[in-house]
């Protein structure tokens, strides 16, 4: 089943939403060339969530205090985790009235993809909210496999989705799409805060835009163009190598020097920042949530380059190549390193 | 040269233009013979190759993809091809994690006077290939142990 | 024949929906409650590094992230024959009691709390927390405040509040500084304080509430089942870590031990028309979706650690549960609304632990990783907000995952949850109307759990048998299919 309306995949993607960002079989769709609402304005909002785990409803409430002013200046339609407004509301509002529908979730089962389309048809703008709109998330490691084998593994041979007993048919459990694709596979998406959740100063980003009417022309990601190691506080040598590969577990790392370079894999490099390098700040390695910079492209290739420039010792040449290899043996799961929050956009079968 | 049941191996070449390409053409002037089934690829160096489009080749249904480099030693911008070497010994990390036999990627180092040994490496490679069978990306996850073991995961 | 659809169901964690059947004269025939999300993290955790679970598995809840994270963890010591330190276990209890507390009241507030602090009849465009702040400014707005400060500790400690980095097997990534362990303590004040405002508004605004009253003593919503949940020592409920106690719908004690071995005690049911799986109690066997002393049927969470427990761990949480056993004239409790009350005890105790662990010397010590031994296998127990958490792990060699699963709270729960939303929508069918804020009612009724819906879709993987049931509109099982 195709989910990107015949938009080729570009295989160095994430140019910061440049290109061609056509809207595949959504209903009927208004594009607004209009900048989102004025100062004044109190602009009608939709968050939604389709395949999340709720971290970015709550993530809102990371802003602190703040929050209080922004639910003021805002007229909230439609927010299953917070108010009681029902689908059939939704259904009721007309075309193109939401200003702007942030959604989060990946893209999981067909309720998700019709909920998609739905707030597309309903909204001026759509905003791909948290990783799992922008890249597929961590549920989209689930693409490795087919909804067969999920339908198989976690209940047994033969399950089919059904309706309940006396509902005449009515009411089925909405099916799995065969792979939990990001939200651009099924709507157009004008606006991307990344992040898994999105952090505070990336929410407080969007807002002040959205309600200080300064929205920037879409498509555009609220994140830094640049690298996460451009704002964290750690230290980095210009000479730096990296001579072991560690695993968290396995060494307490120095708080001041760059995890990378005391061998610690983190996606630092290739990833967005605008969190203000929490993880590295904390003692651990960046996994790359707020997805690829422009430059990096793919982040799990970029970051397979990069350790593979890194990984040397103090020269290069044959009689190095066995001490390379045993540093290179240490990556554990490649996988899982590189992609945990964008399997979905990159590497899924198609 | 017919495979048992008719298969024939597509094989992407990376051959980089100083060395490997030259002995690639150098196979063809002398008229070797050897199997057709590789689509060459020009790039000015190994180190040129960027692991996306080893992926991208395999993806596409490339039932084997083969790098083309410059003897340790002899790469024409010094050390493109040590990062090439390095690059690939990740990439086989990967690979079977996405459902595709490591042994899918082949790292030569072939000079441009060895057009004899290019021509029978690839014959090797497609060997070797039609006994794997084309290409089933994103079937069963394969891992290698810690011991080279290549195994189904579940 | 008349079909009433909830579509979605709100102020929880997850999808949801609800599907009341109504015959011609408009009483209920059967209520269903139908989850429809599911995304197989037992299938993508294999071939994961195992120090990352914590991380991966917390994705599956972004409201009860931490429950994950440190059940992983737990997981992980147990995996690895790891022995945690002592800075690094007091870290993360403290992280955790923040979490309870936040957890809880982000319910009491922003979730569940709309219908108890404006009423059941209130008007749906100001049934959340936008009518809360409008109806409570001073109080919301201490509330955001509060719970902000909350999240910073999880930050300070955790790294990030939603899907935090910190924890690791045999401990945690660092040890915490003096300066931050102050801004803890200082923090952990205003939590207490908020604690003792919310047994306040309690009092006066919601118990005394007839609406209220009505629901917490309605005969439907008092039905029986057995309860789970993890205690100390001295049989006062955890969060953190302890021993399982499972308590008898008539109070009597049916296990306390290994919260890992407990495990054998369970079995699950699978229906076809909604994603989350049945748990029951092997002992008693499945008997349909229904309660009582025979039934496997058992629950977790606040309302069921209240009953395995014979107190509570700190003072002021004590004299409410004295108050609330009072009201109830002794436990087994079995009131589906009790669930509030007993989150509202339960946050006391959170807010009290934190203060008294924000004092503890060795919360700033260094050694925070215990040494580990050769990767294995492992069960992690803890008690999220919403009720029991199991993390069981197989680690191969490499320390790579070959085997995860997760039990959740909430599947624990979705029989109970299920039978509460029938049983309300069964007590308020009487006059046959239905309208918004009756529709709202029977929400009110999962409501009481706090469930997470994004974690109960996870489960034992196995084959189990199908089976499909009907029931008649008196509540007996009128046929059942097998597959």
């Amino acid at each position: 089943m195709k989910m990107n309306g015949g938009r080729n995949v570009r295989p160095g993607g994430g140019k910061d939403m440049e290109g061609d960002m056509s809207s595949p079989t959504s209903l009927t769709e208004t594009r607004h060339s209009s900048p989102v609402p004025r100062r004044d304005a109190k602009p009608k909002l939709a968050v939604y969530w389709t395949g999340s785990c709720g971290g970015c409803d709550v993530s809102f409430l990371e802003v602190g205090e703040a929050i209080v002013e922004v639910l003021s200046r805002v007229e909230i339609v439609f927010w299953p985790a917070l108010v009681d407004a029902k689908r059939s509301d939704l259904e009721a509002l007309p075309p193109g009235s939401i200003d702007v529908a942030l959604i989060n979730g990946v893209i999981r089962t067909e309720e998700n993809a019709e909920m998609a389309k739905l707030l597309r048809a309903k909204s001026k703008y759509i905003v791909a909210y948290g990783a799992c709109a922008h890249l597929g998330g961590v549920p989209s490691l689930a693409d490795r496999w087919g909804k067969e084998e999920i339908f198989r593994e976690v209940f047994g041979k033969g399950f089919r989705p059904g309706p309940p007993p006396g509902a005449n048919g009515e009411a089925a459990l909405p099916d799995l799409l065969d792979a939990a694709v990001p939200l651009e596979d099924v709507v157009r998406v004008d606006y991307v805060v990344p992040g898994c959740p999105p952090p505070a100063p990336l929410i407080s980003r969007f807002f002040g835009a959205l309600l200080g009417g300064e929205m920037p022309e879409p498509p555009h990601v609220f994140a830094n163009v640049k690298a996460l190691c451009e704002e964290c506080q750690r230290v980095r040598h210009d000479d730096r190598r990296i001579e072991r590969i560690v695993r968290p577990h396995e060494v307490l790392p120095d708080p001041e020097t760059c995890l990378l370079e005391q061998g610690l894999i983190c996606m630092g490099p290739v990833t967005r920042g605008g969190c203000n390098a929490l993880c590295p700040a904390a003692g651990m390695p960046c996994t790359g949530c707020l997805g690829p910079t422009p430059e990096a492209g793919d982040p799990g290739t970029a970051m397979l380059s990069a350790l593979a420039s890194l990984v040397r010792f103090e020269d290069e040449g044959e009689e190095y190549f066995p001490k390379e290899d045993g540093v290179l043996e240490a990556l554990a799961d490649p996988l899982g390193t590189f992609y945990m929050y964008s399997f979905g956009r990159f590497r899924r079968k198609r | 040269m017919a495979s048992v049941n008719g298969f024939e191996p597509r094989i992407v070449a990376f051959l980089c233009r100083w060395c490997s390409y030259a002995g690639a053409d150098l196979a063809g002037t002398s008229r070797l013979k050897y199997p057709p089934n590789i689509i060459p690829i020009r790039v000015p160096c190994s180190g040129r190759v960027d692991p996306q489009w080893v992926l991208e080749a395999f993806e596409r249904g490339a039932d084997g993809v083969f790098i083309g480099g410059c003897h340790p030693g002899d790469c024409h911008y010094v050390s493109g091809n040590y990062k090439t070497r390095r690059r690939v010994v990740l990439l086989k990390k990967l690979l079977p994690q996405l459902g595709i036999e490591p042994e899918r990627l082949r790292l030569e180092w072939i000079s441009a006077t060895e057009g004899q040994r290019f021509a029978q490496v690839v014959t090797e490679f497609v060997r070797e290939l039609k006994e794997l069978g084309p290409i089933v990306a994103g079937g069963d996850a394969l891992r290698v142990t810690r011991d080279g073991q290549v195994q189904i995961e579940r | 024949m008349k079909k009433l659809f909830i579509d979605p169901i709100t102020r929880l964690e997850g999808h949801g929906r609800i599907l009341l059947i109504l015959d011609d004269d408009g009483k209920l025939k059967d209520a269903y409650l139908q989850i429809p999300e599911l995304k197989g993290f037992e299938l993508f955790c294999r071939g994961r590094r195992g120090e990352e679970m914590p991380q991966i598995t917390e994705r599956i809840c972004g409201v009860c992230p931490e429950a994950h994270h440190l059940a992983s963890a737990k997981c992980l010591d147990a995996c690895y024959g790891a022995e945690v330190p002592g800075p690094a276990r007091i870290q993360r209890e403290l992280f955790y009691n923040v979490y309870i507390f936040s957890d809880h009241l982000l319910h009491l507030i922003f979730l569940g709390g709309p219908d108890l602090l404006l009423g059941a009849d209130a008007e749906k465009a100001k049934r959340n927390i936008l009518g809360v702040l409008e109806a409570y400014p001073e109080f919301g707005k201490k509330v955001v405040r509060v719970r902000a400060g909350a999240q910073k500790i999880l930050e300070m400690i955790g790294g990030k509040a939603i899907h935090p980095v910190f924890a690791l097997p045999g401990g945690v990534a660092k040890p915490l500084s003096e300066e931050d362990r102050a801004a803890v303590e200082e923090k952990a004040k205003a939590m207490v304080e908020l604690a003792q405002d919310l047994v306040e508004l309690f009092h006066e605004k919601i118990l005394p509430d007839p609406s209220f009253q009505g629901f917490l003593l309605a005969e439907e919503l008092n039905f029986p089942t057995h309860y789970m949940g993890l205690v100390d020592e001295e049989m006062a409920p955890n969060f953190y870590d302890g021993a399982l106690r499972i308590v008898s719908a008539e109070g009597k004690e049916i296990y306390h031990g290994s919260a890992a071995d407990a495990l054998e005690l369970l079995d699950e049911h699978v229906e076809t028309w909604t994603y989350v799986k049945f748990p029951y109690l092997k002992e008693f066997g499945w008997m349909g979706l229904e309660p009582g002393p025979n039934s496997g049927i058992y629950r977790v969470g606040p309302l069921a650690r209240l009953n395995v427990a014979e107190r509570m761990a700190t003072p002021m949480a004590q004299e409410e549960y004295e108050r609330y056993l009072d009201f109830f004239e002794g436990k087994p409790v079995h009131s589906t609304f009790a669930y509030h009350w007993a989150r509202l005890v339960e946050l006391v105790q959170a807010a009290e632990a934190v203060m008294a662990l924000s004092r503890e010397p060795a919360l700033t010590g260094e050694d925070v990783r215990g040494k580990l031994g050769e990767p294995g296998e492992g069960v992690g127990v803890i008690e999220a907000a919403r009720g029991t958490l199991f993390h069981h792990y197989v680690l191969d060699t490499d320390g790579i995952v070959t085997y995860a699963n997760m039990i959740v709270a909430t599947t624990h729960n979705a029989a109970g949850i299920g039978l509460s939303v029938k049983a309300m929508a069964k007590h308020l069918a009487e006059d046959g109307v239905w309208d918004e804020t009756l529709l709202n009612r029977v929400e009110m009724a999962f409501r009481a759990y706090d469930p997470c819906l994004a974690c109960a879709t996870h489960f034992l993987p196995g084959e189990m048998p199908l089976s499909v049931e009907i029931y008649g509109s008196d509540g007996k099982l009128k046929k059942r299919i097998m597959r």
